[in-house]
């Protein structure tokens, strides 16, 4: 290069090199490359500097041998005394050193890649291989890098793409394809300006597939869109449809974006399917109408439910008293034995809070109407618990409300929480229909004569309505418009697991709109489902 | 009552049932009818689908196969009937 020799070189060793094979892509980082050297001014010399970039490392070594070993012998024949073949000869070696730098560095990335023959399009397979085995982050990461480096090679023009002739709309196909492309390390020519753009969303877009495979049910749809993208792919077997599979393993929760929900994906409903029908297997072999009793039939206070009540938890659909009553049974015996506070807590059915609003309101003989409905907590002193639970049932919506009893120390009263996971209810009237049925029950039982053996102190007990507070709860909210009745069981469930002896003020800091996930209220319906299925297989085999 | 200590075999203690829209309607039932007699009489009049109803008496939900001696009802005791309740979203959805 130095001294502006008239180099010709193409001319020269086509007539030593007589394959010229297609060359091969190879991607430099671009912060290693040195920098560009001087232009000769020289017609040809572009050329060539082309050339060099584009030769495999394969290639370049090839080349160098070759023109080594012939050196002596075409030296003297050469008209200018093989000046210009020295100087090829120096810039192959120059090409050569500096590709061993990004070679290394890459090495140090991947340990295995330092065993693959040539050019760094062997680490990019491997980091894809090692991100089905282990570590996604940190091979994610080492994909990110791949990619944006190749990217930064794009418009260095050393390594240059043909934008092919797509379709717009083609262009998640598209990405792919250039995906696998480029480790194929086919040549192409052309230049796209777009690229870039196309190739960077792709790479966000498997990663989001990975973390968001794991959704639960109700978001599914969403997952199969994405992973959809990648179905499209199937005519060659790449790494690209590895890293479906893997995503399929994986359950993990992702953040929604509105790119994907524009893809519409038949294949990731596989695995629903199979999950569907491997549950319809798992169902006995019951007629609509067979029944169970929970916990037995014997019971004193069992929940009836038939089998075809199971339909009720098919998935999106709305959950009707039964199963509500059916839960809430559950949850009383499955902690009734080991856990001694279930014994303060008392649970109401889903209808209580209907009759409850008639025995309180203002219309017609109240009165008697409320000594006949203390009829449904016959035998048990509401005021003797720590808590009472009540599922709210209006407007097709389902709410919890719990009644929290101080205990003797405590000088503040009762306090009533709504809990809603949608925020439907009026909290207001459910407060005051609350707060009558407690002051007409204080008032009964104030005039009993036999002496009560309140756990409340006596100064709170004496002027009790007024001591009686309100507080709506911040809680979870379900994301969409089936699953409230699965939030007021699963309020339940974790109150219930979490609430101190006796509530004060201070613990209200239990709740919160990040008390629990929504998804986990959601998980319920399966659950509870399996229950189901479970106890009617064990009444069929019996 | 007096006539049911006098001939319990042969009595027919009322008993009216009371649905939640506030219309009530009685019946008159032997103690030792199981009750999915009166609770199919009742969808009956009401033209109600038996499966989407729940009998209550006193909170406690009936089992068609139980009698009014058995549950302890008395004359003039109530038994609720209630629509099953379907809740998911709310109406606004």
């Amino acid at each position: 290069m130095e001294g502006g020799l008239q180099i010709d070189l193409s001319k020269l060793v086509s007539g030593v090199d007589e394959d010229p094979r297609p060359l091969e892509i190879i991607k430099r980082p671009r912060q290693e490359q040195p920098p560009p050297p001087e232009p000769d001014a020289m017609s040809g010399d572009d050329e060539h500097k082309e050339d060099l970039s584009k030769l495999s490392d394969h290639e370049l070594k090839d080349t160098l041998r070759r023109l080594m070993s012939r050196t002596e012998q075409l030296v003297s024949k050469l008209p200018d005394n093989g000046k210009k073949l020295l100087a090829r000869i120096k810039r192959l070696e120059e090409e050569k050193e500096r590709r061993e730098l990004p070679r290394s560095e890459v090495d140090m990335d991947s340990p295995k890649e330092s065993t693959k023959s040539n050019s760094v399009t062997a680490g990019f397979l491997d980091g894809f291989e090692q991100e089905d085995e282990s570590s996604p982050a940190v091979s994610e990461h080492k994909f990110g890098a791949c990619f944006s480096r190749k990217m930064e090679e794009n418009q260095t023009g050393c390594w240059i793409i043909n934008p092919f002739d797509k379709k717009p709309n083609d262009c998640e196909h598209q990405k792919t394809r250039d995906l696998r492309e480029i480790l194929q390390g086919e040549r192409q020519k052309g230049q796209s300006s777009s690229r870039q753009k196309n190739l960077h969303p792709s790479h966000k877009l498997s990663r989001n597939g990975c973390q968001r495979n794991s959704l639960r049910r109700d978001q599914r749809d969403r997952v199969s869109s994405v992973c959809s993208l990648h179905s499209t792919v199937d005519d060659q077997p790449i790494s690209v449809a590895d890293e479906k599979k893997a995503f399929e393993a994986t359950p993990s929760f992702g953040s929604r974006s509105k790119k994907e929900q524009t893809i519409v994906l038949v294949d990731e409903e596989e695995p629903l399917l199979v999950e569907t029908t491997h549950q319809e297997a798992k169902l006995p072999e019951c007629s609509k109408d067979a029944r169970i009793y929970y916990p037995s039939r014997d019971d004193p206070d069992p929940v009836e439910i038939c089998f075809g009540d199971i339909d009720n938890l098919a998935p999106e659909a709305y959950l009707t008293s039964t199963i509500l009553n059916f839960y809430i049974r559950y949850l009383r015996q499955q902690a009734s034995p080991t856990n001694r506070e279930i014994c303060d807590c008392h649970f109401f059915n889903t209808y209580f809070y209907k009759k409850l609003t008639e025995a309180v309101s203002d219309k017609g003989s109240n009165k008697i109407d409320f000594v006949r409905f203390r009829r449904w907590w016959r035998g048990v002193n509401i005021f003797q618990k720590a808590y009472i639970l009540i599922p709210i049932h209006e407007d097709l919506h389902w709410s919890l409300v719990i009644i929290c009893i101080p205990n003797k120390e405590d000088e503040s009263g009762p306090i009533m929480l709504h809990l809603d996971s949608l925020g439907l209810h009026s909290s207001r009237s459910v407060f005051c229909n609350i707060r009558r049925f407690l002051k007409e029950e204080w008032n009964i039982l104030k005039q009993e004569v036999a002496p009560l053996d309140l756990p409340i102190g006596d100064e709170v007990w004496n002027n009790l309505p007024s001591k009686i507070s309100e507080r709506k709860i911040s809680v979870p909210q379900q994301k969409n418009d089936f699953d409230c009745g699965l939030f007021v069981l699963y309020f339940m469930e974790r109150f219930i697991e979490e609430a101190p002896e006796r509530l004060k003020k201070r613990d209200l800091a239990m709740f919160g709109k990040k008390w629990f996930k929504p998804e986990e209220a959601s998980g319920l319906r399966c659950k509870i489902r399996n229950v189901l299925i479970e106890l009617f297989r064990t009444a069929t085999t019996e | 009552m007096a006539d049911g200590e006098q001939n319990p075999p042969a009595n027919m203690a009322p008993k009216p049932i009371t649905v939640m829209d506030g219309s009530e309607v009685y019946f008159r039932i032997k103690p030792q009818t199981q009750f999915h007699k009166l609770m199919n009489q009742y969808c009956l009049k009401t033209s109600l689908d038996v499966n989407s109803v729940t009998f209550l008496f006193d909170g406690r939900r009936l089992r068609p196969e139980e009698t009014p001696e058995k549950v302890a009802m008395e004359d003039g005791d109530e038994i609720d009937c209630l629509l099953h309740q379907v809740g998911g979203g709310g109406e606004d959805f």
